[in-house]
């Protein structure tokens, strides 16, 4: 299933790195969170946006609560349309963001006279 | 100084140790329940029906593991704590708008739940008859929810607690289970 479209802000762009970087690997929210800096209340609507739009999916993780004396925890994990997607917008709004050269670097490619 | 005065001063010191320390795990213990009641206002602000699966599934483990996991000093997992929930409540019905629209979002197009889940993912029964639940299931799809490991745990604090009906489903029953509307089930 393809992916929908989602709106790349600059917290969303932070969210999908970190998924990027270990894209079979699910994580923790807090975990996210740490690794973005990003307050839980930020970090939860983006997730909740991205698995809505199909980039992500969650699930409870397979623990036995009571030999692991803690409930299990969700873990989200990027689907492959989403790490597709995700991989093309960061590399858009990367070229998008990217410093123009300098102006005499720019006027010596252009073939000026120095 | 006596000896008995020396054993009875030995004796006071080894009380006021050990009340220090009951003070304090009751100070901590007291304390832990500042972020879990902020938490519990912010699952307020849900939708009723996202009530289990946001709040008991995801953010009450985050909260736990905040509190009690291995590098929970205690100064900072209650700072730490505090923001989470603080945090959450503050975007609580953010959260629940963002999420009401994922069971519209399959059957708008071609897809079905077993392709967004093409390994079986883990559901919820949310009626009041999980016995009659089971047997049905079993009756109609050849699997018993009631063998699950998860079916009927006890999740949640001492003041928020609920039997959960948990269970893993295979993806080719999970629209038929999941995606009808014949059954009250939950993610």
């Amino acid at each position: 299933m393809p992916a929908e479209e989602i709106r790349l802000t600059t917290t969303v762009a932070r969210v999908l790195r970190e998924f990027l970087e270990t894209p079979s690997e699910p994580c923790y929210g807090f975990d996210l969170m740490r690794a973005t800096g990003l307050a839980s209340g930020t970090l939860y609507v983006i997730l909740a946006r991205l698995e809505r739009a199909g980039w992500l999916i969650s699930e409870q993780e397979h623990i036995d609560p009571v030999a692991a004396k803690r409930p299990a925890r969700r873990l989200y994990r990027l689907t492959p349309d989403g790490a597709q997607a995700a991989r093309q917008e960061l590399a858009e709004l990367s070229e998008k963001l990217r410093p123009p050269l300098p102006v005499r670097t720019r006027l010596g490619l252009q073939g000026g006279t120095s | 100084m006596s000896v008995v005065e020396s054993v009875l001063g030995l004796v006071v010191a080894v009380l006021l140790a050990a009340v220090g320390e009951l003070v304090s795990d009751e100070i901590r213990a007291r304390l832990d329940r500042i972020p879990q009641g902020l938490l519990r206002m912010a699952s307020k602000r849900l939708p009723p029906e996202q009530h289990r699966t946001i709040y008991a599934e995801a953010w009450l483990p985050e909260l736990h593991h905040i509190l009690q996991g291995d590098e929970a000093t205690p100064i900072t997992r209650l700072i730490h704590g505090i923001r989470f929930a603080a945090s959450l409540w503050l975007s609580a019905p953010k959260v629940g708008r963002e999420l009401s629209a994922d069971r519209a979002f399959v059957g708008s197009a071609d897809t079905t739940w077993a392709s967004l889940f093409p390994y079986g993912r883990d559901i919820f029964y949310e009626g009041k008859d999980p016995v009659g639940f089971v047997r049905q299931i079993q009756a109609e799809f050849g699997f018993s929810p009631a063998l699950d490991p998860r079916w009927g745990e006890q999740i949640g604090d001492d003041t928020y607690s609920f039997a959960s009906c948990c269970f893993y489903c295979p993806a080719e029953h999970l629209d038929a289970i999941y995606g009808s509307d014949r059954f009250p089930m939950g993610s």
